[in-house]
């Protein structure tokens, strides 16, 4: 999956869980979701809930950290990371 | 074995005083951690966590980095109010292995509008009195300490208000509610998708009865306890499965639950024993998809204390108790419901000794929030204990 789609779907979900904030969607991509979403454990849990979900990926205990959450483009560095793992995984066989 | 399970062990040996202690003592090799030597590993009490906890705390912890650890209180039907300590990024991971379950079967997340019935004294720092309603963000929390079929309805009002995705309700209040819900004809909000029944034996029955009335909502039975987070939850095939990324489970002769954390490394709880009895069933294969240890029943407490007054059930004792240990510095060592007479309650607790010459000032505080609850020609009575030992003493009170 291209670097670009996962970046646009990761905005949509990130807009959408926090809708009742009022973000601008466009200024959204370069934000620090720890400073600018006061990122506590509740949104933390509830961006990798999604994450997870609609990539289909689980993000492994040691990447579960809130500096790799801070900004969209460190989320969407997790989620290539944890796709191309399940695809070399695919490959070799791994169920 | 399992590598979590050994991960635990050989982190809590390298850096907890109590385990390095208690593993010594039994001449357990944690270099060569087998089942047979997880076995061999003592159970613990909820005594032996209170007792122990600041040694059971790793070294990195200690002395003033505590005060970085989550605290957690819990008055505990057992009657011994605990502490429990967690590391934060780890109750964060602990937390999130239920939400991805929630998620999977319920669709529901953490930022969703949200119901739940507490007895907890204080939600955030803020001291919740009885009947109270508190909002914060997109949670409402009812305080459930003397539910009536007043508040039933004036929390009902609230709920439909308020207009929640889901509801986190004990079994108790969820009868309650239903009850009056039927007499009145009333429906939930359309918004909401989801109830999750915690904290209290949910007979089958009253499950199926709850599904059958709210066919549009999804009902599930969660258990669990302050010192592992969640435990287990009930799939939409109904089978209750341990989540096993976060507790090792197992039962002993009396079929008493043994929970081991595989996630709270930096203060490991490892064979507690949590006085609940279960039926365990390994290796199931669920309809669901998931493979592993389901519960198939949970059987009750070993200690129980039931009801106190008509409605009241031990949730006010357990209230009273934590809110005098909040003005009185956890004055309250350990606490049980003596006797129940038709004219008379006794309330035993076991003091601090840095509170014993404040027995008299203690005694009447209980006593005052009683007699709030209470009718008045029920007498309550305070005795000082001198020895308390709840292991020995569970199952004694039942009424």
């Amino acid at each position: 999956m291209k670097t670009d789609i996962i970046k646009q779907e990761v905005i949509e979900l990130i807009s959408e869980l926090f809708k009742d904030k009022g973000f601008d969607v466009d200024i959204l991509e370069h934000v620090n979701l720890i400073d600018g979403l006061e990122m506590d454990s509740i949104t933390f849990i509830s961006i990798v809930v999604e994450v997870e979900a609609h990539f289909n990926i689980e993000v492994p205990d040691d990447m579960l950290l809130f500096e790799n959450f801070k900004c969209v483009d460190d989320i969407v560095s997790v989620i290539e990371h944890e796709l191309l793992k399940k695809s070399e995984g695919i490959e070799n066989g791994e169920t | 074995m399992n590598k979590q399970l050994k991960k635990v062990i050989e982190y809590a040996n390298k850096h907890s005083e109590y385990y390095q202690t208690l593993f010594l003592n039994n001449q357990i090799d944690c270099n060569n951690i087998s089942e047979l030597t997880f076995n061999k590993i003592p159970i613990m009490t909820k005594l032996d966590y209170k007792l122990n906890v600041k040694k059971i705390i790793v070294d990195e912890y200690q002395y003033n980095h505590i005060n970085f650890l989550n605290k957690i209180t819990t008055s505990g039907s057992s009657g011994i109010p605990l502490t429990i300590y967690f590391e934060p990024r780890e109750y964060t991971i602990s937390n999130l292995i239920l939400w991805r379950l929630r998620k999977k079967w319920y669709g529901v997340n953490p930022y969703d509008k949200m119901c739940a019935f507490t007895s907890d004294l204080a939600i955030n720092g803020i001291v919740m009195d009885a009947q109270d309603v508190y909002i914060r963000g997109n949670k409402m929390f009812f305080s459930k300490i003397k539910i009536s079929r007043e508040s039933i309805s004036s929390y009902f009002q609230h709920i439909q208000k308020f207009s929640p995705n889901w509801l986190y309700i004990q079994p108790s209040v969820m009868m309650n509610l239903y009850s009056y819900m039927c007499e009145e004809n009333l429906k939930l909000p359309d918004s909401l998708t989801y109830i999750e029944l915690f904290g209290e034996n949910v007979s089958y029955h009253f499950l199926k009865k709850l599904k059958q009335y709210y066919r549009n909502i999804d009902i599930a039975v969660m258990y669990g306890a302050k010192e592992f987070n969640a435990i287990a939850l009930m799939c939409p095939c109904g089978k209750m499965h341990i989540l096993d990324n976060n507790v090792f489970i197992e039962t002993n002769d009396n079929n008493e639950i043994i929970v081991t954390g595989l996630v709270n490394t930096k203060v490991p709880i490892i064979r507690y024993n949590l006085q609940d009895r279960i039926t365990l069933k390994e290796n199931f294969l669920c309809k669901c998809g998931i493979q592993g240890s389901i519960i198939e029943e949970i059987i009750g407490r070993s200690c129980n204390i039931e009801y106190i007054d008509d409605n009241i059930t031990s949730d006010l004792l357990k209230w009273i108790i934590e809110k005098v240990n909040y003005l009185y510095s956890e004055c309250i060592y350990e606490y049980r419901l003596c006797s129940v007479k038709e004219n008379k309650i006794v309330v035993g607790i076991y003091l601090n000794n840095s509170y014993l010459s404040w027995k008299k000032i203690i005694s009447e505080e209980i006593k005052k929030y009683f007699r709030s609850f209470l009718s008045t020609s029920k007498a309550v009575e305070i005795v000082i204990l001198n020895n308390c030992d709840v292991s020995l003493q569970s199952g004694k009170f039942k009424y």
